[in-house]
């Protein structure tokens, strides 16, 4: 078996926007995600929710090309009034064809 | 007993001095919080508890009993977001969107509040109507969908660019009040209570029952620190909110009180009915705001509902409605 490199594209948002971008980046043809609860707190943010610091963390590991593609939709939609970061980082995979679209 | 007395009353019940534990602690900057998932264990607790009860005491009462209480709650449902919205715009001259994300959360009720007016009148030795829980889950949508729609109406008419996304958006907003954990459990709670009837209740009842108190005042603790967290934003976001926080609910507490009354509740039920009417939703409105109105500052909400409006209520708003409810009934 042989590495591939990937991205990683990693989302920390509210927790509110969490569905939405698992939407987005569904459509958009991620085939799986992971999601965690964590907190932190982040630079001139509008907190939301019950418990202010609490955040949501998404992870999804994608091909390259579809990483910016992820990244820019979520800019365009969310960047202007909600509280969330997103960034890509490279990483090393087996098996791509489980992170295609059947 | 005099307004002296029933305050005094008032502040030192578990529940008052427990809310009150929690924001000194925050205050203090203590690390101390209940767990996450304790927390939401004991919301999802309580909210099928005063279900089930509800629904077991709505099996024995009649549709003509309810009928104009519940009339008096859609009643309100309606009027205090347009109220709110009106106040927040010509008092607090807030900006359209924020002034409806405001309404939207006066516009809908918070179940603990609901929860400590029922505590405090049983406390003076009253009841409530049984079927008040139905009059809560009837309580809390009507004004979250009368803000937004006033919000979206007013974003749409000052900006040409409504994407079309809206309508999705819509939908999924309906679907997650309908489908909010408060919504399930007051409604599923209720239906059960309904179906089952008392004797059914009966082996289950301790559960629910004898851990209810203990139970509210853990949330009450934790109810406490989240408020607490939010008193520092009250500086960044201004101090016009402290008295439109106070201002709102007498105002609706007062007409709440005032149409229970005329709808035949009892001095307990109308307290109650005004309570539900002067609080502030923190649960249900938040994340439906949040999605629909993202314009919409959150601290100006969150902290209205959180550290003014439900302090004022939990200390001094239920037993002014109290009174209030009494001096009515003569």
């Amino acid at each position: 078996m042989k590495l591939m490199n990937f991205k990683l594209v990693t989302i920390i948002c509210e927790p509110v926007l969490s569905s939405s971008i698992l939407t987005i980046s569904q459509d958009l043809g991620a085939t799986g995600f992971t999601v965690t609860e964590v907190r932190g707190q982040g630079n001139g943010e509008k907190s939301s929710g019950e418990i202010p610091d609490l955040k949501s963390k998404i992870e999804i590991v994608v091909e390259p090309q579809l990483a910016l593609k992820i990244m820019k939709a979520l800019a365009e939609k969310f960047f202007e009034n909600y509280s969330l970061i997103t960034y890509s980082s490279d990483i090393s995979i087996l098996r791509p064809e489980k992170f295609e679209r059947v | 007993m005099t307004a002296f007395e029933i305050l005094r009353t008032n502040l030192l019940s578990p529940i008052v001095l427990a809310f009150v534990l929690g924001v000194v602690t925050k205050l203090m900057k203590s690390e101390l919080s209940l767990p996450k998932d304790l927390y939401s264990s004991l919301s999802i607790y309580l909210l099928l508890a005063i279900g089930l009860k509800g629904g077991v005491e709505l099996s024995e009462s009649t549709f003509q009993i309810i009928a104009w209480p519940a009339f008096a709650t859609l009643v309100l449902g309606c009027v205090t977001p347009i109220s709110a919205y009106i106040i927040m715009r010509k008092l607090g001259r807030f900006g359209q969107v924020d002034a409806a994300a405001l309404a939207a959360h006066y516009g809908s009720v918070s179940a603990v509040t609901f929860i400590a007016a029922n505590q405090f009148i049983e406390h003076m030795g009253k009841t409530a109507e049984g079927f008040m829980p139905a009059l809560l889950t009837l309580l809390e949508s009507p004004g979250i969908h009368i803000a937004l729609a006033i919000g979206a109406l007013k974003r749409a008419k000052n900006n040409s660019l409504v994407s079309s996304g809206d309508k999705k958006t819509k939908s999924a907003i309906f679907h997650e009040i309908l489908t909010g954990r408060s919504m399930i459990l007051l409604v599923g709670g209720l239906v059960i209570g309904l179906l089952m009837g008392a004797n059914a209740y009966e082996p289950i009842k301790p559960f629910f029952e004898t851990g209810f108190k203990g139970a509210l005042v853990l949330f009450l603790l934790e109810m406490g620190i989240v408020a607490g967290a939010r008193l520092s934003d009250l500086k960044k976001v201004g101090l016009p909110l402290i008295p439109l926080g106070i201002l709102l609910p007498i105002l609706h507490g007062a007409l709440g009180v005032f149409l229970g009354h005329w709808s035949g509740l009892s001095v307990g039920g109308a307290t109650v009915l005004g309570a539900m009417a002067a609080s502030a939703s923190y649960i249900a409105a938040p994340p439906a705001v949040r999605m629909t109105l993202p314009e919409a500052n959150p601290t100006y909400y969150l902290t209205a509902s959180l550290a003014v409006t439900f302090p004022f209520n939990l200390v001094v708003g239920i037993p002014l409605f109290f009174k209030f409810a009494e001096w009515l009934a003569g």
